[in-house]
């Protein structure tokens, strides 16, 4: 195969080697494609571009770059994860990389000629594939490596991806203002150094990654003979694994996760000033969406790390009680009712902490409930979920706002009802989890000769 | 069987990639950290109108 040195067997890891090398490996790639998160800093800057006959993009067609890199990301995801097995979390990082700086690259030449299907090419649909291929790509790895503490290990790599806006959106910020105090074409020359510089960043996940050899397990470590019946001892081949319920339960609550937390997320600074008019102004409200990131971050390292403790199936049964309840006292919270900055912050921070957590802590459900051998690919169609969830959650609350607005309602009178329509999500969500059951015998991989090793595969 | 006399990974190498991660989003995070405290000390606009 082309470029050997990405190949799986290239990167098995030498005795000895340390699994802690392995997550900052994993960071480094989460921490760059988590970058999308912070596409919106591009917003303006892209409006204000004028192209040769004077004209200018509106938000519409802007809005679309970030939703066409979402919907590639699970579309990636989904179609290369049974490849990724096969070839091994090195060759799917460097190709991540690839796309995902190439996507910046293409893009800058959108932005410099002001053609914007350049742009959807360019960050949405070839940095969209990186983000997919990036997603997915250590998850497995790590689920071996940490055979003990799946949630964390996980967790850990998906915290990145919520942490790559806090690097993303003030890297881009500075990187404009630099280029436009000197007098050069902002836009395109931050795409470009965005490029290179996340491609630099992204190398040296690839090359310190390392897949344990066959058999390995940490030291000492000897695999629990009781847990709960929801831990599966064997596997599930990806082809199998979509066809059972236990998959599109998992589906469905990941989908309901996602959309409740898009409905904070979509519109978190106009929310909270049209809640409390007077009271909380422009600044404090960038300093909402602030928290919210610092809380998505933290709530995937945090849920998922206790998710090794209490068990999958209770962590989410955390997030869809805890925040069924919080989504119904949210707006009680408002001007007009208890008038609470304060707690109205506080109930978002852990909505969204929640919102992250479902992220972080699915793979390791999956590791549960199909075993180690396939779970970066079923991971992989399992993403599906998001992208479905990136377009319905906007239309949600875009549909529901727009309904308001011209039917000249009042604005703010429309958060409580898509803020019930989410609480109203998470209890189909809460059904879901409740009607997961270990994967029924026929379902698990019958081939005896196939080497299955320790926690996961590759 | 474990070969317990193999080369084990340097501290050091370990502290240094995690460094590599670590202090970008370090830097990151402190930056949406002193955004997020204007949540608490931005002052209080004058209220145009009566809350109802």
């Amino acid at each position: 195969m082309a470029l050997a040195f990405l190949d799986r067997d290239r990167s098995i890891a030498p005795a000895g080697y340390s699994r802690w090398l392995v997550p900052p490996a994993a960071l480094a790639i989460h921490l760059s494609i988590g970058q999308a998160y912070a596409f919106s800093v591009f917003k303006n800057p892209l409006l204000a571009l004028t192209g040769a006959d004077g004209s200018h993009w509106n938000l519409k067609e802007v809005g679309y770059i970030f939703s066409i890199a979402i919907a590639f990301l699970g579309i990636s995801a989904a179609l290369f994860g049974a490849w990724l097995e096969k070839a091994g979390p090195r060759r799917a990082m460097f190709y991540s990389a690839i796309c995902f700086s190439a996507g910046f690259i293409v893009s800058s030449f959108g932005a410099s000629s002001h053609q914007l299907w350049l742009i959807y090419l360019g960050y949405g649909v070839i940095g969209g594939i990186g983000l997919g291929l990036g997603y997915i790509s250590p998850v497995s790895t790590l689920i071996k490596w940490f055979p003990d503490r799946p949630g964390l290990s996980t967790g850990l790599a998906i915290m990145g991806f919520g942490g790559g806006a806090m690097i993303g959106g003030p890297l881009a910020n500075q990187l404009m203002a630099h280029y436009k105090s000197a007098g050069q074409p902002s836009i395109p020359y931050t795409f470009v150094t965005m490029g290179i510089l996340y491609f630099i960043f992204m190398m040296f996940g690839v090359f310190t990654i390392r897949v344990p050899r066959d058999g390995w397990k940490p030291a000492g470590w000897v695999p629990p003979t009781k847990h709960s019946a929801l831990i599966s001892d064997h596997n599930v081949a990806v082809h199998e694994a979509w066809k059972t319920p236990q998959f599109w339960l998992l589906w469905v609550m990941l989908f309901v996760n996602v959309t409740a937390g898009i409905g904070i997320l979509e519109q978190a600074a106009p929310m909270i000033q049209d809640l409390f008019k007077g009271s909380v102004g422009a600044t404090a409200a960038v300093g909402f969406v602030g928290l919210l990131s610092i809380f998505n971050m933290a709530g995937r390292f945090f849920w998922a790390s206790t998710s090794d403790f209490i068990g999958r199936k209770a962590t989410y049964f955390c997030f869809f009680t805890i925040g069924a309840i919080l989504y119904f006292v949210l707006p009680m919270t408002r001007q007009e009712q208890l008038n609470s900055v304060p707690l109205f912050v506080g109930i978002a921070v852990v909505l969204l902490s929640m919102y992250g957590g479902g992220f972080a802590t699915i793979p390791a459900y999956l590791k549960d409930l199909f075993g180690g051998y396939n779970v970066s690919a079923i991971h992989g169609r399992l993403l599906t979920a998001w992208s479905a969830a990136g377009i319905i959650g906007p239309l949600i609350v875009n549909g529901i706002l727009d309904h308001y607005v011209e039917n000249h309602m009042n604005k703010e009178d429309a958060y409580p009802l898509i803020l019930h329509i989410m609480c109203g999500l998470l209890v189909i969500g809460f059904l879901a989890n409740l009607m997961v059951r270990p994967v029924a015998e026929k379902f698990w991989l019958k081939d005896k000769n196939i080497v299955v090793p320790e926690g996961a595969a590759h | 069987m474990e070969d317990t006399t193999v080369k084990k990974s340097s501290p050091i190498l370990i502290v240094f990639a995690w460094a590599i991660v670590v202090i970008p989003l370090g830097w990151g995070f402190n930056y949406t950290l002193q955004n997020a405290i204007k949540l608490f000390t931005a002052p209080t606009p004058v209220q145009a109108a009566p809350g109802k």
